[in-house]
């Protein structure tokens, strides 16, 4: 995708419009926002960095916002590109929950191994804690990264392997309300 | 940054933790979306009027500093959602900043402002706001985000984040999304739905160029209708747009189906808001204009009902759009909206929205008085004022409370409610080139309903019918009306544009909805200075019969006897039918009759309409020079070129007899009150009962009409005696509830700087209340309505040293050629030296003097000769009149050099400079001073908070925080600092450059 062109051809409204749920007008409309808010039609980690610090002035997030950016990074070139951006938000906001689990899977799926390490989950957890901070009251058993990653673990870990597959993942997920309620963040809002 | 931004939560964490801190946060990280975010959530457990006292600092944060984050903008408007008061004053300050930025309509902060301006007046009149409803809503009616890719990739990384810790995903979230909210400046189909309201006339209805030519001779406080915002023209808008005129037509259906049935929560469709979206540009723009708010016609006036919605008052169709309860509803209206369960949100929220418009346009109404007042000539003001409260009297009581006066809040929501101003008790103040004017208003700290308050009144031995006079007078004023608006138009066409003349007044009622508008945007163009054409009460006098031909002269004639009438048909005999002819003869004799009559409301309308009269002669006067001096402006014939001269001649004479004619109502009712008593209704009407102790006020008052200053005897007068006085000559003075407010209209003027001193001083008042010095101080409440208008309290019982001065001159109580000083006074007003009473009123004075003092030098406010400084019945000292201070001092006169005022006759009341008293006075004035020193931030925050960008006069010349600070002497050490103290009272006393400038205001200006 060419850098900071102010439109989107016609050529690229076809592929994205089938690789998302958006029309052709939505597409143009995302991708003005987009390159209003990254003239240079692309976003780097520090940069990504810098936008969650926005956010979350109180903690560190940055750990976490590298995490994050490796899940949009679809093809691993170190930059976020509109196309990445849209189809990520094309998933969060439209997609059905099973496209939504999957693609979280990623974040917490570090080595890309198809399942989630006990340490590769506590790396993750502890990254948000970082990021929010003392701001959140978390119940006793929750309150350190450790506490609550190995609940997740008892929840969550039927085979007791020390790892979650997808299925597991995807289970676990579905049964707490609170996690598919902030999984639906934006649907029906873009 | 990370390990700095953890104190600071450990700060906002803290017990220390409070609004003012929050404050002074928001405005130190204006562009850190997180921390503002939580700021405004924090700044939500605080009580409302905390959060008031720094609105002025926040709307001008919001406005100064347009910023990546929403969160200020979201805090205000959710505040003023649950407080009617908040909703009203930031309206009212958004639109002195919408004329601040008028200017540079490109601008962000315009944008911005205008924006928030439309959802604050959304909220206010609960419409929608515009370019908000157009597939904006998702799922459970809450707004969709727009196209902000950041906090997209936030909002997507905290949905990511939901797996490891769902608890730490919701406040996060719901931040992204209302940062999401954020519009986008790119042009969408709503935004450009958005863009071409904006745009409005100028890109919807093309105008003949002769109209931007007029315009551009309006003064730049008129909103125009080619100025980039329709939906925020509030005031200054002629009543022919208000919506008693046709144009209004093709909305109103719309408006009706948004205000009958309220989106419904659910935001299904068939809701309001879907509806609308397929309604073009023109309409989306008249659905604004139905919520301006104008102060009320003449004929709502006399009607009685100007406060209230008027929806049944008239059947035809064109009124329908004004959708208040049909009935007079006994409105309880509460901010919380408990209503009882019988009531629908529904009809919620159209109390609100009368509520809100009814308020608004009391206050316009106050506020255009003065404009109007500037034009009648000195002698005749102060008649004209009380003719003007005559007939504004008629309309109260009603469901309306003066924000900043009312105590109402969120736990206790009941409103005090007007019930009258008594017009004698009002007054014209001096000024040199503008008429503000003081009254008291009579309010009802109840929960009664108006109808129930009118049941309460206690007869005064008033016979009037008020009901059967009403409904006559409303009759006439709508007959008037229509021929009114027809006259009216045809003069605009002689002054200034030249389309085709006079439609008969069916034509003109039924004109199609596009001509109208095209016939509204050519009044506007021309009618928009005068202030509130009086449409009606035109006729009235009259000027030209209606119906006949557009006059090609003045309209108004006047006979040798000074009696103005109709032209005499002689320009164009052939024209007219003689039927019409007779029925305007048949009508001069109504009206010569009608005029001859006694009642109080007949002098009132009389006043009222010969200064409409005056004001309509000076715009007539301005439009034809602006047209003579238009260099080829093809359109002003030269007929009427070269009649312009011999207009302008008989302008004068014209102007002459108006107010000789004024003069002379004032006296002939003057003449009858003695003559007849009350019982003729002269006194006032509007409920004006009056006895003899009236007679004798009204004497004492009228005294001093013909000295040159009206307002002496009022302020001279006790406020208990007053209070006592108006209590038992209302109706409504036997309600345990009633209390009396005296405030001072003003008009041309802004007001915001003297609100940000006086609220300086508040806050310098509560440093020392904490601290326990035993220091006087008063502050007065201040209400902004725009940029150049507002309402200020006046101090009660207070006389300024000036007047204090005259009157001892006037009355001889010195000897020739002895000066009178301010310790004369106080020997003559509390006896004795050695009196307790002296005693009291000498420590009063100190107490008063310290605090003021510290005041002065602190805030560098100037100006500060003896018209300036009051003293009141107990002897203490109080400051007003903050025009020049921090940076600006008076332009031609940089010479008030001392740090503060103390000159000898303020060392004689102490007892001279080696006195006891004196002392502690320089030991209470430097307690005063290290506390604030002590305290400065809390000072300077407020300042620093509104000098960015401002267009106050006190922020042109220098950093005026910086200087503060400076004045305080921060670097010295505690000891060092009160030597300085001591260095300021020393060259403050009988400073050279004191005498100097109290020389100078007395060559200069005559204060004493």
């Amino acid at each position: 995708m060419g850098k900071s062109q102010s439109k989107l051809s016609a050529e690229q409204l076809k592929e994205l419009q089938q690789c998302t749920h958006f029309e052709k007008k939505e597409l143009q409309q995302w991708y003005k926002g987009f390159i209003k808010d990254c003239p240079s039609g692309e976003l780097d980690k520090p940069e990504f960095q810098k936008i969650y610090k926005q956010f979350f002035p109180f903690g560190d997030p940055s750990k976490f916002a590298d995490y994050v950016f490796n899940v949009f990074d679809s093809n691993k070139n170190g930059r976020i590109e509109f196309k990445e951006f849209i189809v990520a938000l094309s998933v969060t906001s439209r997609g059905n929950l099973e496209d939504k689990l999957q693609w979280a899977f990623q974040l917490y799926d570090i080595d890309n191994n198809n399942s989630i390490s006990y340490d590769e989950m506590l790396k993750i957890v502890d990254a948000i804690y970082k990021m929010v901070g003392t701001m959140v009251k978390l119940p006793p058993d929750e309150d350190t990264p450790e506490k609550r990653v190995s609940k997740i673990f008892s929840l969550m870990d039927k085979d007791q392997n020390g790892q979650l597959s997808f299925e597991e993942f995807k289970e676990g997920s579905m049964k707490d309300p609170t996690i598919v309620q902030a999984l639906s963040l934006y649907d029906g809002l873009v | 940054m990370n390990s700095g931004n953890s104190l600071l939560l450990r700060l906002f964490k803290s017990e220390f933790f409070n609004a003012w801190i929050a404050v002074s946060y928001l405005f130190k990280y204006p562009d850190a979306v997180g921390i503002q975010h939580y700021l405004c959530n924090e700044l939500k457990k605080f009580p409302l009027d905390e959060i008031e006292f720094f609105l002025p600092q926040l709307v001008h944060l919001l406005i100064s500093r347009p910023s990546e984050s929403v969160a200020l903008e979201n805090f205000i408007l959710d505040r003023c959602q649950i407080s009617s008061h908040m909703a009203i004053l930031t309206l009212w300050y958004l639109q002195a900043y919408t004329s601040d930025l008028a200017a540079s309509p490109n601008t962000p902060s315009f944008k911005l402002c205008k924006r928030v301006f439309n959802k604050c007046q959304a909220i206010v009149f609960a419409t929608e706001a515009p370019g908000e409803y157009e597939d904006i809503f998702g799922k459970n009616g809450v707004p969709k985000v727009k196209e902000n890719a950041l906090s997209a990739m936030v909002g997507m990384g905290v949905m990511l984040a939901a797996f490891g810790q769902p608890l730490m995903t919701k406040s996060p979230g719901q931040l992204a999304l209302a940062q999401g909210r954020r519009p986008r400046a790119f042009s969408t189909a709503r935004d450009t739905l958005e863009d071409a309201v904006v745009g409005e006339s100028s890109t919807q209805q093309p105008q003949p160029p002769h109209q931007h030519q007029h315009q551009q001779h309006q003064p730049p406080q008129l909103v125009q209708p080619q100025q980039p915002a329709p939906a925020i023209e509030t005031s200054h808008v002629s009543p022919q747009e208000s919506g008693r005129s046709t144009p209004a037509g093709i909305n109103i259906t719309r408006h009706e189906d948004g205000a009958t049935s309220p989106r419904s929560p659910s935001g299904e469709p068939g809701s309001p808001h879907a509806t609308i979206s397929g309604v073009n540009v023109s309409t989306v723009q008249n659905i604004q204009r139905n919520h301006v708010v104008t102060s009320p016609s003449l004929e709502d006036l006399r009607g009685g009902q100007a406060f209230k919605h008027k929806r049944d008052r008239f059947s035809s169709p064109r009124y329908s759009h004004d959708t208040a309860p049909s009935s007079p509803i006994s409105l309880k209206f509460s901010d919380r909206g408990s209503m009882d369960g019988q009531s629908s949100a529904a009809s919620l929220e159209l109390a609100r929205r009368s509520y809100f418009h009814s308020e608004m346009q009391f206050l316009l109404a106050l506020v255009d008085i003065a404009t109007r007042l500037v034009i009648v000539p000195k002698p005749a003001r102060l008649s004209a004022l009380r003719a003007e409260l005559t007939l504004l009297n008629h309309n109260l009581p009603a469901e309306i409370c003066v924000p900043l006066w009312c105590h109402a809040t969120l736990e206790n929501p009941s409103h005090h409610r007007v019930v009258r101003i008594p017009p004698q008790d009002a007054v014209v103040l001096n000024s040199a080139d503008r008429v503000p004017y003081l009254l008291q208003v009579e309010v009802l700290e109840t929960d009664m309903s108006v109808e129930e308050i009118r049941a309460q009144r206690r007869d005064l031995g008033e016979e009037e019918d008020e009901d059967e006079h009403r409904s006559v007078s409303h009759t006439h004023g709508v007959e008037l009306n229509e021929n009114g608006s027809i006259q009216l138009e045809a003069t605009i066409d002689t002054n200034g544009s030249s389309t085709e003349p006079s439609k008969d007044t069916s034509e003109a009622s039924s004109t199609t909805a596009t001509e109208s508008k095209d016939q509204k945007e050519s009044e506007k163009a021309s009618v928009d200075s005068i202030p509130n054409p009086p449409v009606g009460s035109l006729a009235d006098l009259s000027i030209s019969p209606p119906g006949s031909p557009v006059p090609t002269s003045p309209v108004i004639t006047v006979d040798p006897s000074g009696r103005m009438k109709s032209p005499i048909p002689s320009s164009s005999p052939g024209s007219r039918p003689a039927t019409q002819s007779r029925s305007n003869e048949a009508y001069l004799q109504t009206v010569l009759k009608r005029r001859a009559s006694n009642s109080a409301d007949d002098f009132a309308e009389k006043m009222r309409t010969a200064a409409v009269m005056l004001a309509q002669l000076s715009q007539q006067q301005a439009a034809q020079q602006a047209g003579a001096g238009a260099n080829g402006n093809a359109r002003v014939s030269s007929q009427s070129r070269s009649s312009i001269k011999a207009k302008a001649t008989s302008v004068e004479d014209i102007r002459a007899k108006i107010i000789k004619e004024m003069m002379a109502l004032e006296e002939q009712r003057m003449q009858r009150m003695k003559l007849e008593g009350v019982s003729s209704g002269v006194g006032g009407g509007g409920g004006e009962g009056a006895g003899s102790e009236m007679l004798e006020d009204e004497r004492k008052v009228l005294a001093n009409v013909t000295t040159d200053d009206p307002s002496a005897a009022v302020f001279a007068e006790d406020w208990d005696a007053k209070m006592n006085r108006i209590r038992a000559t209302s109706p409504y003075g036997h309600l345990p509830s009633w209390q009396l407010l005296s405030v001072i209209v003003k008009q041309g003027a802004d007001l915001r700087q003297e609100q940000l001193a006086c609220q300086l001083i508040r806050e310098m008042g509560w440093i020392w209340e904490r601290a326990k010095i035993d220091v006087w101080i008063t502050y007065m409440r201040i209400l902004v309505t725009s940029d150049n208008s507002g309402l200020i309290e006046t101090v009660r019982n207070t006389i300024s040293i000036h007047s204090i001065k005259k009157d001892a001159y006037a009355r001889r109580l010195n000897e020739v050629g002895v000066v009178f000083t301010l310790y004369d006074y106080f020997q003559q007003k509390f006896g004795d030296p050695a009196s307790e009473k002296f005693i009291k009123a000498q420590d009063n004075f100190m107490r008063s003097l310290a605090a003021y003092s510290v005041i002065t030098y602190v805030l560098q406010i100037r100006d500060r000769h003896n018209g300036n400084i009051l003293l009141d019945t107990e002897g203490h000292i109080v400051h007003i009149d903050f025009g020049f201070m921090l940076s600006n001092s008076p332009g031609s006169v940089g010479f008030e050099l001392a740090p503060f005022k103390l000159p000898q006759e303020y060392l004689d009341v102490l007892g001279g400079v080696n006195s006891e008293k004196f002392a502690e006075f320089k030991v209470l004035l430097k307690k005063a001073f290290m506390a604030i020193r002590k305290h400065t931030e809390n000072i300077v925050l407020l300042i620093d908070m509104m000098s960015k960008d401002s267009k106050l006069p006190c922020f042109q010349y220098e950093n005026a925080a910086q200087a503060v600070r400076d004045r305080l002497a921060l670097n010295l050490t505690e000891v060092q600092a009160e030597e300085f103290v001591e260095k300021l009272i020393m060259s403050s006393c009988c400073n050279v450059f004191t005498r100097l400038y109290d020389t100078f205001q007395y060559y200069s200006n005559g204060i004493l």
